[in-house]
Parts: C-alpha cells; structure tokens; sequence
C-alpha cells in the first residue's frame, strides 16, 4: 500500500504566487523518500499539503489512504512533522520536550518516558536531557526537535530539512535514527537540498522544481536520465572557449564541469582544456539534480 | 471511558509543556503576588476598607482578563513563533485540547493572585464579594481569551504579539472603572465607560454586593452578552486549526 499519494497537487498563496503548481508522486510504506529540490521549489508548502496544515488549492493527497482535506482528523493520527524552523522552547529539557509532546498525542507517561529514553539515546541527547535547551548546542536543539518526532512512531513521518545547520557528526545522527525508524517498519518524507544526504540515505528521491516534479526514482535511477557518464573539472581555466552547449557545461568562471558521454570522450575534452588541474569523475546525483532541474529533459 | 483519558493525556501534555517557562522563571509569580499586595495597600490607604473590597474585584476580574487576552495569546503566538503550533496541528490533539491546555497553565497566575486576596477577603468576611467576582469574571475570561485569540491567529508575525495584547490588556483593565467605581464618573461618561467587558463585570458585582449603582445593572448585563457574542463569532471566524 502506498503511505502518500498526491495527485496534482497546486497550492496558490495570497498574491496569486503558486507555492506548488503540479506535484504528483506516490511513497511506498517502509521507506524513506526524500524530497529534492532548490529553494523556493515547493518542497515545504508539499510537506505542509500532506500534513494538513495548508490546502490544496487543486488537486488531491492521501496518506495512509484518508483524503487530507475530507480526513483531516484520520490523517493526523497517522502523521507526525518536523517542521523546518522549529525551534524547541528554550526552558525546555530535552527529556521534558519530548515526553511532553507525546502526552500532547494521548501517550500515557510511562509510554512516553519509555520512548523519550530510546529516541534521547539514539540521538545521543541522553546524557544533557535534563538541561535546558537554551544550555544546549543548536544542533542538540535540532535533534531534540527530530527526537520528538520520531518518537510518535507515527505511521508517517514528515522531516523538513531536519539536517540543515547541522555538522557532520549531527547529521550521521539524525541519519542514522532515520535509517533506524525505516528498519522498523516506518514511512518518512523527507525535504533536502543536500545531495549526499538524499545520495545516501533515501530509498527514492523525488526531485521539485518550480513546484513541478521533475522527476522521481532511486538515486541510480536519477542518475541513469543523465544523458552523460563522465564530467570533467577544470580548476584554474586559461582558454575558456570550450563546448557552448548549455547543458553540458557549467561555468564557474575560472573553474569549469564539462559533461561527457563516454569515459574516452572525457578524456578527449581535458586534453583540450588548458588548465592548472583537470580531473574525470562519473557524474552523480548532483549532476542529475542540475540538468533535470535546469529542465534539460 | 479510553477516549476520555486519552483526551485528558493530550491537555496534560499541553499544561505540561506550557508550564515549563513558569516553573523555569518563577520570578512572573513573585511579580504578580507583589503587585496584589502592592494594590491592596495602595487603595487601602486611599479608600480605607472601601478600598479593599474594590481591589477584590479588581483583581479577580483584572486577572481573569489578562490571563484571556494576554496570557493565552501570548502562549498561543509564541507556540506559532516556535512552529510547535505546526507540529501540533500535524498531530491528533484537537485544538479544544490545546486551548484548555493553554488556558490550565495560565490558572496559575490567578490562582496566586487568590491566594494572596484570599487574607483579605477573610479579614473583611467578603467570600460573597470574591465568589461574585469570579461568577462574573467568567463572561470576561471567555470574551479575553476569543479576543485574544482572533488578535493572535490574525497577526501574520507574531513575534511582537505581547507588543498588541499587553497594550489591550492593560488598558482596559486600568483605564476604565475596575479599580475604582464607576458612580465617580459624570453620568453621561458611564454608559461610555461601562461598555467595556472588564468594567461592565466589575459594575455588576458591586451592585450585588452591594458597593453603589451607578447605572440600572441591565446596561452591563447586555454590554457583557454583547461582548461574548461578538468575540465569539470573531474568533470563530479567526481561529484556524490548519488548512489554511
């Protein structure tokens, strides 16, 4: 059974400004879809459709299969937000702001303070739970807010760029948690720009652009649309009168990515450059978020 | 019998949350006992007894005031503020859960400031004059806290919500007869003056309690109904629980 479907979903904003013009797209149970796109994209006004919190101005979105807008109250049993400026109160603990938002859902306490102590651990909040948050780091403050959500054990969660502003060590936390809640059984929505992060932890990446999806699959699938295997990076750039197609060249002034189709034709256009370094790699997830979003398709 | 405690857990949980910046700053209580006994002193000098029966009612109905325009407001524009309002909505709990959770942690201010008359009113044996005022400062409460709330759900940015609601709050708690009688007043200014909630409830108490008529008590009466049904129909058309 599909945990999320939307079809054609279009929100307008006050000022005739549409957050999201034609969003369609279908998460399976048990994974972890990420949402990819740039800013202003629509990601968030997609989460917040699917979350009740906005309407759709058109279209329609079920989760777990209750309407958004004719089952709010189905839906919101079943769902549970991260959003993406949360902030935790700060006279808030960490153990306080989680328990207390699970009372908030109807836990009784002694539930609530069990899952508060595995999500705290898992998070790695345990040992500065009972300080305040305003004591606390902002990415302790961020994983306290991840914390509180994914200890709802809802059916699906939804996490608004939960890793932004976070360091390394943080977001292999929250990673982790999340891939910990995916092996349990659990559906999470996830929003990024990050590319590593959709890289490495999503089951299917759907990719926004101008409140249109662009396209959807797993990574590997993504990066198959690319209609070039190889690019070739040129730092320090002397003769910058290179290939003048478009979509196979990004310029960054004195550092250029030229797409290639083969290996042996990348090759070929680094022989051309001149250059202080120029180096091969296979093209990834990023080169397919720029080209599909770019609307090269 | 399930539903009723699940529903209970989510008010709870909600008390439980908002109290947290009470027990973690204290000092708004030692401020509110404070300027009870403060005002208590202050009209006793002036008014002598007189004086403290009015600071009965003042109190009872300033408090229940503030607490629905601006405790609950505050509290509510802050959760906005902090997105915690998002993550709520995006949940079961039901936005009569999280109003009367709201609403039970900001009990704590009046409940200190009863405390604290409480001496008072047994001194003066004035439990009638207390039990009036809180009979009638419900009407007030109700009016506060819709006001409070169509003024919090409307403002786009809440950051400066204390900025709006404290301004209204104080006003219409210090400005118009609560803390004084309105029969002071030249007559033609009491029907202007006693066309606030906060005021128009004060006027009925001392009537039933026997501190002065200043106006035939059915002008407050109909002033109070007209008040509750206006921020009633406000609010309902204000307030929002997602789907924006």
């Amino acid at each position: 059974m599909d945990a999320i479907i939307a079809e054609g979903l279009g929100r307008v904003y006050r000022g005739s400004v549409w957050g999201i013009r034609d969003v369609s797209f279908r998460v399976g149970g048990g994974s972890l879809t990420v949402l990819l796109g740039p800013n202003g994209a629509g990601k968030t006004t997609t989460v917040k459709v699917l979350t009740t919190i906005l309407k759709p101005t058109r279209g329609s979105a079920y989760v777990m299969g209750y309407d958004v807008v004719r089952d709010v109250w189905e839906v919101r049993r079943r769902v549970a937000l991260c959003p993406q400026d949360v902030r935790v109160d700060p006279n808030w603990t960490p153990w306080e702001a989680v328990k207390g938002y699970l009372l908030t859902r109807g836990w009784g306490i002694s539930d609530a303070e069990r899952e508060a102590k595995v999500w705290l651990e898992e998070l790695e909040l345990w040992e500065v739970r009972n300080r305040i948050s305003t004591h606390l780091s902002g990415g302790q403050r961020k994983r306290i807010a991840v914390a509180m959500v994914l200890a709802t054990n809802a059916d699906v969660m939804f996490l608004d760029e939960p890793t932004s502003g976070l360091d390394v060590e943080g977001r292999y936390k929250v990673w982790r948690a999340l891939r910990t809640v995916i092996k349990n059984g659990g559906t999470i929505l996830l929003t990024t720009h990050d590319m590593k992060e959709a890289e490495l932890i999503s089951d299917k990446v759907i990719l926004i652009s101008k409140g249109k999806v662009v396209a959807e699959g797993g990574v590997e699938a993504l990066i198959s649309k690319l209609p070039y295997r190889h690019k070739v990076i040129a730092k320090g750039v002397r003769n910058n009168s290179l290939s003048t197609d478009p979509c196979r060249l990004v310029n960054l002034e004195d550092r250029l990515v030229i797409y290639a189709e083969s290996k042996s034709k990348a090759l070929s256009i680094a022989s051309s450059i001149e250059a202080e370094s120029v180096t091969i790699s296979e093209v990834g997830l990023e080169d397919a978020y720029i080209y599909l979003t770019r609307g090269f398709r | 019998m399930m539903n009723v405690l699940v529903a209970l857990r989510k008010v709870l949980g909600i008390a439980y949350l908002t109290s947290r910046w009470v027990i973690r700053q204290p000092s708004w209580l030692i401020q509110s006992t404070l300027s009870t006994v403060g005002f208590a002193i202050l009209l006793y000098a002036w008014g002598g007894i007189e004086g403290l029966r009015n600071i009965i009612v003042a109190w009872v109905i300033g408090g229940l005031w503030s607490i629905g325009v601006n405790i609950v407001a505050q509290e509510v524009g802050w959760h906005r503020m902090m997105y915690l309002h998002e993550m709520l909505i995006a949940s079961p709990i039901r936005p009569v859960h999280y109003l009367v959770g709201t609403f039970i942690m900001s009990l704590i201010f009046p409940v200190v400031g009863l405390v604290t008359i409480a001496p008072i009113a047994y001194l003066l044996s004035a439990w009638g004059l207390m039990c009036w005022s809180l009979i009638m400062g419900l009407p007030v409460l109700l009016t506060g806290i819709m006001l409070g709330l169509a003024i919090v759900m409307r403002v786009e940015r809440p950051v400066n919500i204390s900025a709006i609601t404290n301004p209204i709050s104080w006003l219409l708690m210090i400005l118009p007869p609560v803390y004084y009688p309105a029969w002071i007043l030249p007559e033609p200014l009491r029907y202007v003056a006693l066309a606030i909630p906060t005021s128009a409830s004060a006027e009925i108490v001392r009537q039933l309690a026997g501190l002065g008529v200043s106006i035939d008590i059915t002008y407050p009466i109909a002033v109070i109904a007209a008040w509750c049904s206006v921020s009633l129909l406000l609010a309902s058309k204000t307030i929002k629980w997602g789907l924006n």
